[in-house]
């Protein structure tokens, strides 16, 4: 619809999986044209390991105007899908906070946490509830290039139910962060952190 | 001289759903907008107005909160609701005198609660001065989302639907593409909520790309559910924007030194961000 208002360009990819203790796999690179359309599986990557984070690298072929630099990850499991999509590493930031609640007896909730530096990272994670009462602060570090899912319940078991608390991840360096919902039946949600410049 | 300032924030859009998809909680910081947002030494009145809008029925709430010198009464605090049908809530922050020095403030971010399921955190969307939107419409004279990872399998149960929210006073019309060459063109009325599954637009068990454009902005939420029913859910998230930026920048020599020294800087590890 656009095609005759808008000049886009092709673009050169590298796909690069990192491994959670940072080091590096074999990834994939190749080619996306303009107006086409590419799918990535990463099941098909041989020699992954189980957990870790990718890095995107797009540079465009000529000046033209960005539709969305943004590329979606679909998880797809037996019953169930979720997509989220990646964030610039620019947006990697040093705080920020999610609400959380524990349902029941569990959270259900990880924080993910991806070092784009080669220096480790310290992280404390604090969890108050937002009427007070309850305030609690936990220790990570990920190391240089590493990641990391911080289990929300592990990190604070003692934690009251059914009560809305603030999580506030702080951490020396910029670091991505996401949350994962656990969810019935083994079905996973998936966000990122708030961005804020 | 007297600082120029805004009484008001943007307002923040949640979707609802009906109750048995879980109730929607969130917290609201008036010290965070205070932080962020407002001119020094602040004292007076801040009020956070609630608007909710269920088949066109709306019920409005509000909390004030008195601030002495930049200190509010309560810092934060947690609303929840409960829906009958689909739905949206519009969170207002908004002063006594002007104090903000922008309209827009960190993302507010909701849960939906669901005893025995538990919990699935999203973020809401702004209603107004979105700045992507803004040079969106500038440079493309249309509103445009897409969604490159839309997915609808039967057979495995696997539902996937747009929720489509028009907060403002006019109806909006929008068109749905799809890479599959199906289009839809549905108009949402003003102040009212549409579930869109988008089953009609995909080929069962393929990723596909689905685009909207319509002639005002829309509220958007993709809504990952179990196939038939768009209240059992397991993901709530927003669509991307057509950006219209360009793919290289024009920079002085003097900039592009800096660039290039702040990233050797970076790769150094002297430097973060």
């Amino acid at each position: 619809m656009f095609e005759a208002a808008v000049d886009g360009t092709g673009y050169r990819y590298r796909l690069i999986p990192i491994g959670e203790d940072g080091r590096r796999y074999a990834g994939v690179q190749g080619r996306i044209e303009r107006d086409g359309t590419l799918e990535i599986d990463l099941a098909t990557i041989p020699g992954l390991p189980a957990r870790g984070w990718f890095i995107l690298d797009m540079v465009p072929d000529s000046n033209g105007l960005v539709g969305s630099t943004r590329p979606q990850v679909l998880l797809i499991g037996p019953s169930w899908a979720t997509a989220y999509h990646p964030q610039l590493q620019a947006y990697a930031c040093r705080g920020r906070a999610i609400p959380v609640e524990k349902v029941g007896t569990e959270f259900n909730t990880w924080v993910s946490v991806i070092n784009g530096y080669r220096r480790s990272a310290r992280l404390e994670a604090t969890l108050f509830a937002v009427g007070g009462g309850y305030h609690a602060v936990a220790q990570e570090s990920v190391g240089g290039f590493g990641s990391t899912l911080l289990d929300v319940d592990r990190l604070f078991p003692d934690a009251p139910s059914d009560t809305m608390m603030t999580l506030v991840l702080r951490s020396d360096i910029p670091v991505r962060k996401h949350v994962i919902n656990r969810l019935a039946g083994g079905a996973m949600s998936v966000d990122h952190f708030p961005n804020f410049k | 001289m007297t600082a120029k300032g805004f009484q008001y924030v943007s307002p923040f859009v949640y979707p609802l759903f009906p109750e048995r998809a879980g109730r929607l909680a969130f917290s609201c910081s008036v010290k965070n907008a205070l932080d962020f947002r407002a001119l020094p030494n602040f004292s007076g009145t801040i009020t956070v107005n609630f608007k909710s809008i269920v088949g066109g029925v709306v019920a409005k709430d509000a909390i004030e909160i008195p601030v002495v010198e930049h200190k509010p009464a309560v810092a934060e605090f947690a609303k929840e609701f409960s829906s009958p049908d689909f739905g949206y809530v519009e969170v207002m922050m908004t002063a006594d005198k002007p104090v903000f020095d922008k309209v827009v403030v960190v993302q507010g971010y909701g849960l939906f609660l669901r005893p025995g399921r538990g919990s699935l955190t999203f973020g809401s969307d702004l209603k107004y001065a979105r700045d992507p939107i803004v040079h969106q419409i500038s440079v493309y004279g249309r509103f445009c989302l897409l969604h490159s990872a839309t997915y609808v399998d039967r057979k495995a149960g696997i539902g996937n639907s747009f929720m489509l929210i028009n907060p403002y006073e006019q109806a909006v019309v929008c068109t749905l593409a799809a890479d599959t060459g199906r289009r839809k063109r549905i108009r949402v009325e003003a102040r009212s909520t549409q579930m869109l599954s988008l089953d009609q637009l995909l080929d069962d068990g393929r990723i596909g790309t689905v685009m909207i454009t319509a002639n005002n902005k829309l509220t958007v939420f993709d809504v990952r559910h179990v196939f038939g029913d768009p209240a059992d859910i397991t993901n709530v998230d927003h669509l991307d924007f057509m950006n219209g930026w360009t793919t290289y920048r024009r920079d002085t020599a003097a900039k592009t030194a800096k660039y290039y020294l702040r990233r050797a800087a970076r790769l150094c590890g002297l430097r973060y961000a």
